[in-house]
């Protein structure tokens, strides 16, 4: 077998596109407020099973169907991450109190998820035939997840660079005291950034039920992945993050090749105290 | 201090505040911020009271048979048999419709505790010790899987109740010397035997690959699968085992393909099968059978046609009818459950069976003489006759089963078989 198989590496880069957008919805959170948000996993997952119920009952295009639920995922975060809650947890030490918030309101959200979803979600075989480059087979949703997860990191890139909130968010670093001196209302900045960090992650989750089977009790490895790799990116870089997860999921392919499935799973949490040993600010 | 100690002063000193004081006889209880007391002539009568209710309640545990199960009616597991709780509370709905359970002549209602382990260890062992400590049941029905079964015995075990297991048939389970544990079915290395069996009759199969997922009963049915493949005269090509929630299977197809394997036998729950099947046939992967020992309902369903020509295991389909067939059939109707879909159903009918085969023999409703008459049983059910070793282990096995034309096929023994065993089961097959 050659040193990482074409098949093996395609397969990697359509896994880590998964990552990539999830880490980039994760980042968008983390890298302005400051805030680890372990709810992006159940964003993911939700998503993820609502597809598959929705796919198999109603005749909505795939495009309207990711669409619809990204736009819920960012309006549902909205209303559950109310200004109160911002005023409590953007004071000195409110990270550790967002943090245990946050996987509260994912434990619940998983008791939720069992009762709508006590099945795992199936949407993955809603696929078509295979793509196939000489010796090498694609599953057209896997296609879809790697191009869908560039999309996004250069619509994000847009977003930061071109827009105003985009700016604030990136000068978050400076403190939110300054911000607020010059203008900027953190409150409404962190809300916005969350729900549009959200509403990447439910695209995240999208492309999660294309792709795989997956179980209401799976969020908090898959928020546990997204914050490994966003931590790896470092910054406000949808970028990186991008480079980040596509590079994780062919890592973990190639670590699946010749150590075994069972080590992929140690490849992230093993890489990330490394990385943030050799650069405190991520690995790009 | 009064003789009432610590209550009696602030009873005393509140009554102060609030007006003038009264005599206090017996403890004084706040409710709704007001104070009362109570009479001593009342204890009498209270003490009464509660020795009729709990005389009551033990009376009622000795007129009723008490059965406590978990269902996985989430997680994982919910695939295989989320809705069996249903089917439970059907069968004791058609008991106590009747009177109960008949035990030395006469009818006992049945009353059924039923929880959702959500397919999870730590859960499941603690229902099961609600059930022995709370609920106080006489008997138990094991949950789905061995490692819930594994985790769930050892409150039965502590408490000496007895265990009846239903699709558990890991040996770890059996290997601990445990006394209060019984199954219904054969142990787990024995559990594809009749597969083996025909594929050796019929000479056509050469070689073998097996994929196995990491968890007890897959790994189980694999260390016998193995064995029992060679005795075949099958080439064993390589064992593979991943995780549970191993999502990429990329690493394994890439071999898988290189080896060209006659049976690709796949010893995995549910979930695991699908992602595996789905992945497989994306990158075309074509042994000339898939074995897949979890091929139920759901498997089918979320694969469609890819499922088609699969083999798997079952205990029992329609056409192989059996005791109580009829009754088994419309108690699925009322709990609204397909036993295509589930196909470890029958098992459960079969455990029900001997409850009631158990029960039939009269024996006093305590429960180690209710354990004694388990394992001594022997019972008549739907998918053969249930007896018990010493360890436990009971001696219901498995069918080879094809997935054909969208339903399930028995294809051996000649005896059981509904259709004939295809082979290779799809044009894919004919490659070579």
């Amino acid at each position: 077998m050659t040193l990482l198989h074409p098949q093996i590496a395609l397969q990697g880069l359509a896994t880590g596109a998964i990552y990539a957008v999830a880490a980039m919805g994760m980042q968008f959170i983390l890298g302005s407020t400051g805030r680890v948000h372990l709810g992006v996993g159940q964003a993911l997952v939700m998503t993820a099973l609502f597809l598959g119920w929705t796919l198999e009952r109603t005749g909505i295009p795939l495009g309207w169907v990711m669409l619809g639920l990204s736009v819920s995922g960012a309006l549902a975060a909205r209303i559950m991450h109310p200004p109160a809650l911002w005023r409590h947890v953007l004071r000195e030490q409110g990270d550790r109190a967002f943090l245990l918030i946050t996987i509260g309101a994912g434990m619940a959200m998983e008791a939720l998820a069992q009762w709508l979803w006590p099945l795992p979600g199936m949407a993955s075989v809603a696929a078509g035939a295979p793509l196939s480059l000489s010796a090498v087979f694609i599953a057209w949703p896997k296609g879809l997840a790697i191009v869908v997860s560039a999309s996004a990191a250069l619509s994000l890139y847009a977003l930061l660079h071109r827009t105003r909130r985009g700016k604030a968010l990136r000068a978050w670093d400076m403190g939110s005291a300054q911000l607020e001196t010059v203008g900027v209302d953190t409150h409404r900045l962190a809300r916005w950034a969350t729900s549009v960090g959200l509403g990447v992650a439910a695209m995240g989750g999208v492309l999660l039920g294309m792709t795989q089977v997956v179980s209401a009790q799976e969020w908090i490895a898959w928020s546990l992945k997204s914050l490994c790799v966003a931590l790896i990116g470092g910054g406000l870089n949808p970028l990186s993050a991008l480079a980040m997860g596509w590079a994780m999921g062919v890592g973990e392919a190639w670590v699946s090749q010749y150590l075994g499935p069972q080590w992929h799973p140690a490849l992230a949490p093993v890489l990330l105290p490394l990385v943030l040993r050799l650069r405190s600010r991520g690995a790009i | 201090m009064t003789a009432h100690g610590e209550w009696g002063r602030y009873g005393s000193a509140m009554s102060g505040l609030y007006g003038p004081p009264r005599r206090k006889v017996g403890w004084p209880v706040a409710f709704c911020g007001e104070e009362v007391s109570m009479d001593k002539r009342a204890w009498p009568a209270l003490w009464a009271a509660i020795m009729i209710l709990g005389l009551g309640i033990r009376i009622s545990q000795g007129t009723e048979l008490r059965i406590g199960a978990s269902v996985s009616q989430t997680g994982p597991f919910a695939t295989e048999v989320g809705p069996f709780g249903a089917l439970l509370k059907a069968w004791a709905d058609e008991l106590n419709a009747v009177g109960g359970i008949l035990t030395g002549g006469k009818r006992i209602p049945v009353r059924m505790f039923l929880y959702d382990d959500r397919s999870d260890e730590a859960t499941a062992r603690r229902m099961y010790e609600r059930m022995a400590t709370v609920d106080q049941v006489h008997l138990m029905l094991g949950p789905y899987s061995s490692p819930l079964t594994f985790a769930a015995s050892t409150a039965a075990e502590l408490h000496k109740v007895p265990f009846l297991a239903i699709c558990a048939n890991s040996p770890k389970i059996y290997e601990r010397g445990y006394r209060w544990i019984a199954c219904v079915i054969d142990e787990a290395p024995r559990y594809t035997y009749r597969y083996w069996e025909m594929i050796r009759h019929e000479g056509l199969a050469r070689s073998v690959s097996f994929v196995v997922e990491d968890t007890l009963h897959p790994k189980g049915v694999y260390e016998g699968a193995r064995a029992l493949a060679q005795e075949a005269g099958l080439r064993v090509l390589s064992s593979q085992i991943a995780p549970r929630d191993t999502r990429d299977f990329t690493t394994l197809l890439v071999r898988l393909k290189e080896e060209d394997p006659d049976i690709l036998f796949v010893s995995a729950n549910i979930p695991f099968a699908i992602q595996f099947m789905a992945q497989a046939r994306d990158q075309r992967l074509r042994p000339r059978e898939f074995h897949v020992t979890h091929h139920g309902g759901p498997f089918l369903k979320a694969l469609g046609t890819a499922a088609e020509g699969v083999t798997g295991q079952s205990y029992w389909t329609r056409a192989m009818r059996g005791p109580g067939a009829d009754r088994f059939l419309k108690l699925l109707e009322a709990a609204r459950i397909s036993p295509d879909d589930y196909p470890w159903a029958p098992a459960y009918m079969m455990a029900l069976q001997v409850v009631e085969a158990v029960l039939a023999g009269a024996p006093p409703l305590d429960r180690a003489s209710l354990m004694e008459h388990l394992k001594a049983s022997r019972t008549e059910t739907l998918g053969g006759e249930v007896w018990f070793r010493e360890n436990g282990v009971g001696s219901i096995n498995t069918y080879p089963s094809q997935i054909q034309g969208g339903s399930y096929q028995i294809v051996w023994p000649p005896e059981l078989a509904t259709a004939p065993h295809i082979y290779p089961a799809t044009k894919d097959g004919n490659r070579k």
